[in-house]
């Protein structure tokens, strides 16, 4: 009897003694002082390198917004208008071939390495160009000829050629910030984890694959930011980060997963404390199925059509997104890109038409197919089973491959699907034009479908001088693109982040997850 | 073990260079991967790869990670520590929860304390530990809100409120093991004749438990706790993508993704030798337990 009595005794002194060791068992969110405005934010990656140079993932981006600039920046919420960063205003020759910047006098660097420079352009630039260091941005900087420093705030670039995409191929493109050349001789690679920019915040400490600290830069050319601090923290179970966000133990989260984001959804609208940010006007990204040529029975453009006739779009995003107003995709091309229109051939859903299609074709029993997509992305799975079951009912049988990411790139590099899954993201339109480009077939590149319809019509849109002229080409692309049906173009998805309602001046996440904390304010 | 865990990891299919980039969000050139590749010798016969990296081990260089490029030997380094002192809490709680629960067990057999012991049991160790993990941020989390969800914040460092549902997670499936473990090494140490005697001599029952009892029955728990250590490193992979910690299973799980072949085999190696230097130390305490089994 007593044994056990013991033993019990034993039991609760020793959780008696856990409860006592654990001081503070949790302190509530904002224990800090209460001048200091802090935002934390979550993201499923860490830190990689923090270097535009050879900077890697989501969470490397989203910093080096809020740390670097670069000479122009994007007008907020579109990607086809510049505004001015560093340099302050610019003048173009008439043969377009020679930009000159004139940059601000009062941008100046993190951490006390004085003021910004044509110097600082001049060496970031050629570092970038340089072939040996296989830099971030060295296909955007093939156009230029060379970079000089004409005095301490002018730069001269020179291109080749005329090209007209320039200034908004460097507004969006990383690795083109600006990088001080001191700081970085000096820091050599522990540039990655310690940059210095000169950006709206600059980098407290950060830690490699995980999470970082920015401080507000008081010396930024804007004006100080209204946010003091902005923590970063890796939460790899979005679910998880979910729960933070709705706890308030994070401030700001950006979502992938249909599921959360429904979840979150639901929670906005019955006023408790969470808003969603999203707008399905803005978006350079298109989920779509790529359809491989080269394989029978998707080389007839009938059954390709008959299969676009057999997906009920509207159902399926909506299925799919839970309820979230996602815009159907009938152009191959995001609306957010410049020369976007919905002037295009539109497949209604229709599987009597679809059948009857396929019998054209010499296909009156169907086929079997197989669709290959990548399991990290949350909404491949859900889409391949509903279309499967779609496809059902004209006889098409679907049989989804949802595999890891290793096995699918590599499967993709090698031309070896029927149907590959895949929603790229470009936030210029001549990079968007290189999956409907021959040249980039696999294993040169990501144009998966083979299909070589508008190759000419793309060469020939570059060398336009104006946008409009370029946009009226586009235009015909994207029909041509629409009558050929290499793709089946399901919908244009956003850049969905979720904050506390406290959290404003957010705008909307075009293209690459940006996160411009500058721009935001906490009112509580 | 190592040429073995070499060979398996390069017939995965995937390329480490070609997962550097996020091929949805930029493009990049065959040409640009080509070069890396063979900067990084990876276009090289795999026996001569293998040679190469283990000439390097051999002084103690483990290389450099292909996605971070940070040597892998500071990775590992920087990253233990968090995994290790996981471990030891899936450990204390394997030993606090479990040896209790199994000797209250044997002492009360067949009772309505044994009976649940025996229940919890078998759900700690059927139960996915990830599934355990989540459902305790959920509910001490999330509707009690009485420990951060988060996991841990940049320059904090880790206190038992950061590590108690970590190691309540990880320590299930081994507190549940060594539970069942206890009770039937108890139950067979009281079968004997001198617990009959020490009780009729009527010694205090917590000093019976302890010397006589639980002297006997350490060595197949011990042994247990042992072998189970390399089941808790194991388990902590998944539980610190849960609890968003950053160690040895966090950095496994991205080497894995990207194929991270040097990253890869040195964790492999500190696994391994971790194992062997555990048992090593089972071994020593074992006959340090029992006279019997003393060496020279």
């Amino acid at each position: 009897m007593s044994y056990s009595r013991s033993v019990w005794y034993g039991m609760i002194a020793s959780l008696v003694v856990l409860v006592l060791l654990v001081p503070g068992w949790k302190s509530g969110p904002a224990a800090a002082a209460p001048a200091k405005k802090k935002l934390a934010f979550s993201i499923t990656v860490g830190v990689g390198s923090l270097d535009p140079l050879n900077s890697q993932g989501s969470s490397d981006s989203i910093i080096q917004d809020n740390v670097f600039s670069g000479l122009v920046r994007h007008k907020p919420g579109t990607l086809t208008e510049v505004d001015p960063d560093l340099a302050e205003r610019w003048t173009v020759s008439s043969d377009g071939t020679v930009y000159t910047f004139f940059l601000r006098r009062n941008a100046r660097w993190h951490d006390g390495y004085g003021p910004v420079t044509a110097q600082d352009v001049k060496y970031t630039w050629q570092r970038v160009m340089d072939p040996k260091n296989r830099a971030n941005g060295f296909d955007t900087l093939a156009p230029v000829a060379s970079v000089d420093a004409v005095d301490q705030f002018t730069v001269r670039v020179t291109l080749k050629e005329r090209y007209t995409p320039f200034l908004i191929n460097i507004a969006h493109e990383w690795g083109t910030f600006i990088v001080n050349q001191r700081a970085v001789e000096e820091r050599g690679p522990g540039f990655a984890l310690r940059p210095v920019g000169s950006g709206p915040y600059r980098v407290v400490q950060a830690e490699s694959r995980g999470g970082a600290l920015l401080e507000a830069f008081g010396d930024y050319w804007e004006g100080r930011p209204k946010i003091d601090e902005v923590e970063m923290r890796v939460i790899p179970e979005e679910a998880v980060a979910t729960l933070a966000l709705l706890r308030g133990e994070i401030d700001y989260e950006i979502v992938r997963d249909p599921v959360n984001i429904g979840a979150l959804k639901r929670v906005e609208a019955a006023g408790r404390g969470i808003i969603v940010n999203m707008d399905e006007h803005f978006s350079a990204s298109m989920f779509a199925l790529w359809l491989n040529l080269k394989k029978k029975p998707l080389d007839d453009v009938r059954v390709r059509r008959a299969l676009l006739h057999a997906i009920d779009r509207p159902a399926l995003v909506r299925r799919v997104n839970e309820g979230l107003i996602i815009r159907v995709a009938h152009s191959a091309v995001p609306p957010s890109l410049l020369g976007f229109t919905e002037n295009v051939g539109q497949y209604r859903y229709d599987p009597t038409l679809a059948k009857r299609m396929l019998t054209e074709a010499g296909l009156p029993t169907g086929f079997t197919i197989k669709a290959l997509g990548q399991s990290s992305a949350p909404f491949f799975a859900p889409t391949l089973t509903i279309i499967q079951a779609m496809w059902a009912s004209v006889g098409v049988r679907l049989e989804p491959e949802i595999l890891e990411r290793g096995i699918v790139r590599t499967r993709q590099r090698n031309g070896d699907y029927d149907i590959t899954l895949s929603n790229p993201t470009r936030s210029e339109i001549d990079a968007f034009l290189q999956f409907f480009h021959s040249r980039f077939s696999p294993p040169a590149g990501t144009a998966f479908t083979f299909y070589n319809g508008v190759d000419s019509l793309i060469e020939q849109q570059v060398r336009l001088q104006t946008s409009a002229e370029r946009a009226r080409i586009i235009g015909e692309i994207q029909r041509r693109i629409a009558e050929d049906v290499p793709v089946l173009p399901l919908w244009y998805p956003m850049e969905i982040t979720a904050s506390r309602d406290y959290v404003v001046g957010h705008i909307p996440n075009i293209g690459w997850w940006r996160a411009q904390f500058w721009r935001m304010d906490l009112r509580r | 073990m190592v040429f073995l865990a070499f060979l398996v990891i390069h017939l995965a299919p995937g390329d480490p260079v070609d997962l550097l980039y996020d091929v949805d969000r930029r493009s990049v050139s065959p040409e640009q991967l080509h070069e890396i590749r063979h900067s990084l010798g990876l276009d090289r016969p795999l026996l001569y790869q293998f040679a190469r990296y283990l000439g390097r081990v051999a002084y103690g260089d483990l290389g450099v990670s292909i996605a971070a490029r940070q040597p892998v030997a500071s990775e590992i380094a920087r990253n233990a520590p968090s995994t290790l002192r996981l471990a030891l809490a899936g450990v204390l709680v394997a030993v606090l929860i479990g040896m209790p629960a199994g000797i209250l067990g044997a002492l009360r057999r067949n009772t309505w304390i044994d009976h649940v012991a025996l229940a919890a049991a078998v759900v700690g160790i059927a139960a996915p530990n990830f599934w355990i993990g989540i459902l305790l941020i959920y509910v001490f989390g999330f509707l009690l809100g009485w420990m951060p969800i988060a996991g841990s914040q940049i320059g904090v460092a880790d206190s038992v409120a950061v590590l108690l549902l970590p190691g309540l997670t990880v320590g299930a499936a081994g507190a549940a093991l060594l539970a069942r473990l206890t009770r039937s090494a108890v139950l067979e140490v009281l079968r004997h004749e001198y617990i009959r005697t020490a009780r009729a001599k009527g010694l205090r029952p917590s000093r019976v438990i302890w010397l006589h009892i639980m002297r006997n029955a350490a060595i197949p728990i011990v042994t247990a706790l042992g072998l189970s250590f390399a089941g808790l490193i194991g388990g902590s992979v998944i539980v610190e993508l849960v609890f968003s910690r950053r160690g040895l299973g966090w950095l496994l799980v991205g080497a894995i993704n990207n194929r991270d072949y040097t990253l890869l085999q040195g964790l492999i190696l500190v696994y391994g030798a971790t194992i062997v230097v555990i048992n090593l130390i089972v071994d020593l305490v074992y006959g340090f337990l029992d006279p019997r089994v003393r060496y020279a």
